[in-house]
């Protein structure tokens, strides 16, 4: 458990995160244009959960 | 063959450590994953250009759209099981996660709406495990600090706020973001 936490103290955050915001452009710059409904939603339900999380974080602290 | 002959080659120079020759072994396999991948999605590609050029015959359209649909489902498993993988921190599996998910992004151009929900959802789920990831760092690394240090830094960072006067909700914001920022940086 130690080790592991200081494997992720030594690393930044997950590369995986800038890889999948550039897809996440690519897809909805995509879509925009075929089905801008279904994108909106995407959009919206990624909000809601940022929202979510945030709340959380201000109520746990 | 050439995963024969880099085996051969750590094996000659006689490498008495376990773990190298299994992580030549892994490296090989996502290298060959993200070339297949790669060829994958060209194939992809080239049925939807040859799909547009015979659009009046519908019945070609309809042959080539299962495969299709297969073949993508398939490749947000890889992308699934990239994130989820004990080998993530290897740059061969960055690297295997980002042709398939930069790929199966720039394909879903010329995808029908219902694939495109499917794809959407299937984004969704990533990044949602991906954020998870993050929190989770985040979060473990704060538990850590606050049960090793937690009485000298909460004094160190509670007086400044007590002394300034902040309201209680801006002063926790302020906090929590110092709390993070440090733990960043340990």
């Amino acid at each position: 458990m130690i080790f592991l936490q200081a494997d992720l103290l030594g690393t930044g955050p997950s590369p995986f995160s800038e890889i999948i915001v550039k897809a996440v452009c690519l897809l909805v710059d995509a879509g925009w244009n075929s089905d801008r409904a279904a994108v909106k939603s995407f959009l919206l339900t990624l909000a809601a959960y940022v929202r979510e999380r945030l709340e959380q974080v201000m109520s746990c602290s | 063959m050439c995963y024969a002959a880099l085996l051969e080659q750590v094996h000659k120079r006689g490498h008495p450590v376990d773990g190298l020759p299994l992580c030549v072994k892994v490296n090989v396999k996502l290298q060959t994953f993200q070339a297949v991948a790669i060829l994958e999605i060209n194939w992809i590609t080239q049925a939807f250009s040859s799909d547009e050029k015979v659009h009046a015959n519908q019945s070609a359209g309809s042959l080539i759209k299962d495969p299709i649909r297969e073949a993508l489902s398939l490749l947000m498993d890889i992308a699934d099981a990239c994130i989820t993988s004990p080998w993530r921190r290897l740059k061969s599996c960055e690297a295997l996660f980002e042709a398939v998910v930069t790929g199966v992004a720039r394909v879903s151009a010329y995808q029908s709406s219902q694939m495109l929900k499917i794809l959407l959802l299937r984004f969704k789920t990533l990044v949602l495990a991906i954020c998870a990831q993050v929190c989770d760092c985040k979060h473990t690394m704060v538990d850590f600090f606050l049960r090793n240090y937690s009485v000298q830094y909460a004094l160190v960072f509670q007086k400044p706020c007590r002394s300034l006067r902040f309201a209680s909700d801006i002063c926790q914001h302020v906090f929590v973001n110092l709390l993070v920022v440090v733990c960043c940086k340990l």
